[in-house]
């Protein structure tokens, strides 16, 4: 009996103390990360000792997958709200605002309307195009750094999983050694560590859990690539960029790289990754096109309108802002010789979309498939058929069905069936448009035409100041005067009827009314001229009107008239897809208040959706700590509670010496 | 719920640290005035609110187009009031010449008058900006509006007949500019006939064609004169012919009829030769010779003339002692007519010049009106009110505190310090 009682006492100091080191190890680690609480517990033995005691870990399995989850969901919009605010914040700044520029610029234009023949006022009108470039090279500037360090941070995220997932491999095999043998409780820590890389790994990317026979996890990715698997193989991320290098795609490398890589979907990536890529596509991408788009838009409608006029030297206008030439990028996969440059066809800068594009040539000889493409690579509408021509330019002339999107494409080289290239002319041209000239006098305010009425006249007809909407028709000489000299309008007796003479000779026409555009009711070769004008009133028999080389009329500001009106003029093509009925295009003041709204919208969403998910994730950390977690407290009462029972015990152990004593003594 | 240690301090920081940056936005909302640090915040608002600044820097500049174009209306006003002052008073000058009771000294001091009141209009269409530039030029403002021509001894119009526009408000242009082409040179001269003396043939030896009552000629040659360019036409078309026959009996008198190019008019005129002239369409024609005969005179082409040129012609014919009474008067009807019409023309262009002039007036209004709009709707949208933003800041300095207070609270809390 008391023999027993002395295993008895020893068994329970033994428990006892192994109690009390469970309680003091789950003190100890009250703040180390990823440590999970454990408890032992014991059963009775045969001869009510205590048994072997039973230490594990509290675990709730699907309170940790749920945690998993909502982390790489919760992961995901942290990285996009912080990395968009930034963005949001950059662009809501008012001393960054293209817009400023813009007015800043139209309002200088006015000035410059006001006095034309000022120099001051023309080389305030260029100091200001150039600021405004240099606004836009800035704001670009701004988004491709942004870019670069999204690159960055994708090559350090992707290490950083790697390494995860290397370790929750090797970690894999060490629990697997030890699963279902005495020593699972002392590996513990083991698990703990594995549990804590695959949270780790689930804020990188979204994740997937399943348990495998020997206590190990395998690791999937939540579109369903297998990342690590049993016996501890595991397929690693690698980064790389087709067509574009600076434009990194992740890909996952099937067993280390022996198997084909798969691409993988990333909208569906979640974590710090996909937040990464997101923000990359659903900001900087579009960001950075629609600033090209409207510097593009503007350069070009600003050179067309200033070829029409002519400047303050007497001379037709020429360009005043230098668009440039970007190189399309060759996929990888190409096997022709065939380079494509691309820039926009001048006069058609209105047309082009904030797009990208894939040049694809086709299964026929010479043609080309001209494919517009969203911030993620989709296809938007349908393709344009191009044949490429002798020059190898192709532009709107070339296009054999569909539009050119406003692009001209130079083709060098020869390309076979399937070959692409991928065009970035916004992104391109975003930080690159320059000034062709710093002269305040290459600005054309002044029209190359004036017209006037006969001084005898004694109708109350009037000729209109004159229109011109093409100077490349050869009515134009050099130096700068009328190739087909004076235009001399008489009406005659007739109703409607006129007499036109000039260096092409005399023609009499009858027009129909009202008298619009009389150059092209007069026929050929008049129409052609690229110029035209009405006769308002009633103009009596013998009156006489006349147009002719707008010579020294350098107070002129009708063409300049028309540079400002570039102001409120729609130039910004809205949509690929449009019916022909929509509004599709917006002025440049719209298009960046667009563009700041499109900014401020998506992360205004991120925000709502973060704000979400980081509630859900907090209830899933409740409800995982809930069990797992460690309370101070708690561990306090027991620590207490377990020091008693120690107590007791010994005191059992007393207890039975006493009685082996009183026994001894008794036989004496 | 079993509560951890970890999540109870966890939930605590984040809700200070989520307190602090209440707190930190307020601070930034109180000092910069705007309601949204970010676009995000709101992005309808921000973007009408950008749409709005749009409006305002646009509105900035057009209202400084206005002043400019103020300036450059009334200035030109000014300058046609000096014009039509003077050529009121050439026109009394001209009256006071007509005066059959001036000898011929007395017409020269007149001439000698005009002279200088010719020299003051000259000088004033030739008028000048602040930055050198002609204003009455046209589109060549470089270029001086008159110049004498001392080869024919006329005075010319050397700009165009451009027009500078100046924008002040959205699709709102208005003429910064008369050219001289409109205000000077569209004059119109007195119709007259092509010679006073006409192209006598036959018997008729010499004759005088002299328009008399000029309301009925003008008339007249408004109704008849042929300018039909087509070559198909009769270049004498508009040349009238006198033909004298004798009488029917040698005492009879001779008989005339008034033919257009060779042709009877419609009704016929005709008539007896008296020794009164002939009256026909405000015109007295004055023959010579005996019959049979025939005199020509031909419609003057209608022309124009500015106001020098008829003030240079009147000035020369007054210095003129060759001239008869008739040929002075013919060259003071011509000065009278044609410096009622310059002044006409004038006062015609004042009258557009103030019709502009109301323009800019109302559209200052509605500029500044809508620039009131636009302020105050830009601020109701992306401005904060400066009390709400002081109470704002008050209430998230309220919750940081509370936090802080409440964790000091939870960290004090624990059971080992009753053991």
């Amino acid at each position: 009996m008391s023999f027993n009682l002395l295993n008895i006492a020893n068994s329970g100091i033994r428990a006892n103390s192994e109690l009390l080191q469970t309680t003091s190890k789950n003190i100890a680690n009250v703040n180390t990360e990823g440590y999970v609480r454990e408890r032992t517990e014991f059963t009775t033995m045969i001869d009510n000792q205590v048994g072997r005691g039973q230490t594990y870990r509290l675990l709730n399995e699907f309170a940790q997958k749920q945690l998993n989850r909502d982390t790489s969901n919760k992961s995901f919009f942290d990285q996009f709200v912080s990395e968009a605010s930034r963005v949001d914040q950059i662009f809501s700044e008012k001393s960054n605002s293209l817009s400023t520029s813009i007015n800043s610029m139209f309002n200088n234009v006015q000035e410059a309307l006001n006095q034309p023949s000022s120099t001051v006022a023309r080389s305030l009108v260029m100091s200001d195009a150039q600021n405004l470039i240099d606004q836009m090279d800035r704001l670009a500037g701004i988004v491709s750094e942004q870019k670069a360090v999204v690159n960055e941070q994708l090559e350090i995220f992707s290490e950083e999983a790697n390494t995860l997932i290397e370790s929750i491999s090797s970690l894999n095999q060490e629990i697997a050694g030890v699963h279902g043998t005495n020593n699972e409780a002392d590996a513990s820590s083991a698990y703990n560590e594995r549990d804590k890389a695959i949270r780790d790994l689930s804020k990188l990317i979204d994740i997937e859990t399943l348990d495998g026979p020997n206590g190990e996890k395998q690791v999937f990715m939540g579109t369903g690539e297998a990342v690590v698997m049993q016996n501890g193989s595991f397929n690693l991320f690698s980064i790389s960029g087709d067509p574009d290098t600076s434009f990194k795609e992740l890909r996952l490398d099937v067993n280390g790289g022996k198997a084909v890589p798969l691409d993988i979907d990333p909208t569906k990536l979640k974590g710090k990754i996909g937040g990464l890529l997101a923000f990359r596509d659903d900001i900087l991408v579009p960001a950075q096109n629609q600033i090209g788009q409207m510097g593009i838009a503007l350069a070009d409608s600003f050179n067309q309108q200033n070829r029409l006029g002519m400047d303050a030297n007497g001379e037709l206008g020429g360009d005043i802002f230098n668009i440039p030439t970007v190189s399309g990028y060759a996929y990888q996969a190409n096997t022709g010789t065939a380079a494509i440059k691309a820039t926009i066809e001048a006069g058609k800068g209105s047309e082009l979309p904030a797009s990208d594009f894939v040049i694809t040539y086709t299964g026929n000889p010479n043609e080309v498939s001209i494919q517009p493409i969203d911030n993620k690579g989709e296809p938007l509408g349908t393709a344009s058929l191009a044949t490429i021509p002798p020059s190898g330019i192709i532009d709107s002339a070339a296009i054999t069905s569909g539009e050119s999107f406003g692009l001209e494409l130079n083709v060098t080289g020869a390309g076979n069936a399937g070959d692409q290239f991928q065009v970035k002319l916004n992104s391109g041209a975003a930080g690159n448009i320059s000034l062709t000239t710093g002269r305040g006098e290459d600005i054309a305010l002044a029209s190359p035409i004036r017209t006037a009425d006969g001084l005898d006249n004694t109708g109350t007809g009037s000729i209109s100041p004159g229109n011109v909407t093409d100077v490349t028709t050869g009515s134009f000489s050099n130096p700068l005067d009328l190739a087909n000299g004076p235009i001399s309008i008489v009406k005659t007796a007739n109703a409607n009827e006129y007499q036109l003479t000039d260096g092409n000779g005399t023609t009499t026409f009858t027009v129909t009314p009202p008298a619009n555009n009389i150059l092209a009711q007069a026929g050929a070769p008049y129409d052609g001229y690229g110029f035209d004008f009405n006769i308002e009133g009633v103009p009596a028999t013998g009156d006489t009107f006349n147009l002719e080389f707008n010579e020294g009329g350098f107070d002129d500001n009708r063409n300049g008239q028309k540079l400002a009106d570039l102001q409120n003029t729609d130039l910004v093509r809205q949509n690929v897809v449009a019916s022909a009925s929509a509004d599709n295009h917006k002025t440049l003041n719209q298009a960046y208040a667009g563009l700041v709204t499109d900014v401020g919208v998506v992360t205004s969403q991120a925000k709502t959706n973060g704000a979400a998910f980081d509630a859900l994730a907090q209830q899933s950390e409740a409800w995982y700590e809930s069990l797992s977690g460690v309370n101070l407290d708690e561990e306090a009462a027991n620590l207490l509670r377990f020091q008693q029972s120690y107590a007791a015990s010994a005191q059992v152990l007393t207890a039975a010496r006493a009685i082996f004593d009183t026994l001894l003594s008794a036989a004496r | 719920m079993r509560l951890s240690n970890n999540l109870m301090y966890q939930s605590q920081i984040n809700k200070i640290l989520d307190n602090q940056q209440g707190v930190a936005g307020a601070l930034e909302r109180a000092n910069t005035g705007q309601k949204y640090l970010s676009t995000s915040e709101n992005p309808a608002a921000i973007s009408q609110g950008m749409l709005y600044t749009n409006k305002i820097e646009t509105n900035e500049q057009l209202t400084k187009n206005i002043k400019q174009l103020n300036g450059r209306l009334s200035t030109e006003e000014s300058i046609l009031k000096g014009m039509n002052d003077t050529i009121l008073e050439a026109q009394m000058l001209t009256i006071r010449a007509g005066n059959g009771s001036l000898g011929q000294s007395d017409l020269a001091s007149v001439a000698s008058e005009l002279k200088e009141l010719q020299k003051s209009l000259l000088n004033l269409m030739n008028s000048q900006s602040e930055g050198g530039k002609y204003l009455f030029s046209g589109y060549q403002d470089d270029i001086q509006t008159y110049t004498f021509n001392s080869t024919n001894g006329k005075y010319e119009y050397q700009g165009d007949q451009g027009q500078h526009e100046v924008t002040i408000a959205k699709g709102v242009e208005i003429k910064s500019s008369d050219n001289g082409f409109n205000v000077f040179e569209r004059v119109d001269a007195r119709l007259d006939v092509v010679s006073n003396d006409g192209a006598p043939s036959g018997g008729i030896t010499a004759g005088t064609v002299y328009v008399e009552n000029q309301g009925e000629f003008d008339r007249f040659h408004k109704d008849n004169y042929n300018s039909d360019p087509d070559p198909l036409i009769s270049p004498t078309i508009n040349t009238y012919n006198v033909n004298v026959i004798p009488g029917a009996t040698p005492s009879a008198p001779d008989q005339y009829e008034i033919l257009r190019d060779g042709n009877p008019l419609v009704p016929p005129v005709t008539g007896e030769v008296t020794d009164e002239p002939i009256e026909f369409a405000g015109m007295e024609i004055q023959l010579e010779g005996v019959a049979p005969g025939q005199l020509d005179f031909t419609l003057e082409k209608p022309g124009k003339e500015n106001v020098l040129n008829t003030l240079e012609d009147l000035i020369t014919s007054l210095n003129d002692e060759q001239l008869d009474g008739a040929q002075i008067n013919q060259a003071l009807s011509d000065g009278l007519i044609q410096l009622k019409n310059a002044s006409e023309q004038i006062v015609f262009t004042q009258a557009g010049l103030g019709g502009r002039m109301n323009v800019v007036e109302r559209v200052t209004d509605s500029n500044s009106a809508l620039d009131i709009n636009n302020q105050d709707n830009r601020a109701s949208l992306i401005e904060i009110d400066p009390a709400a933003a002081i109470s704002e800041l008050a209430k998230q300095e309220a919750g940081l505190d509370r936090s802080m207070a409440t964790f000091g609270r939870l960290a004090k809390l624990s059971l080992f310090d009753y053991l």
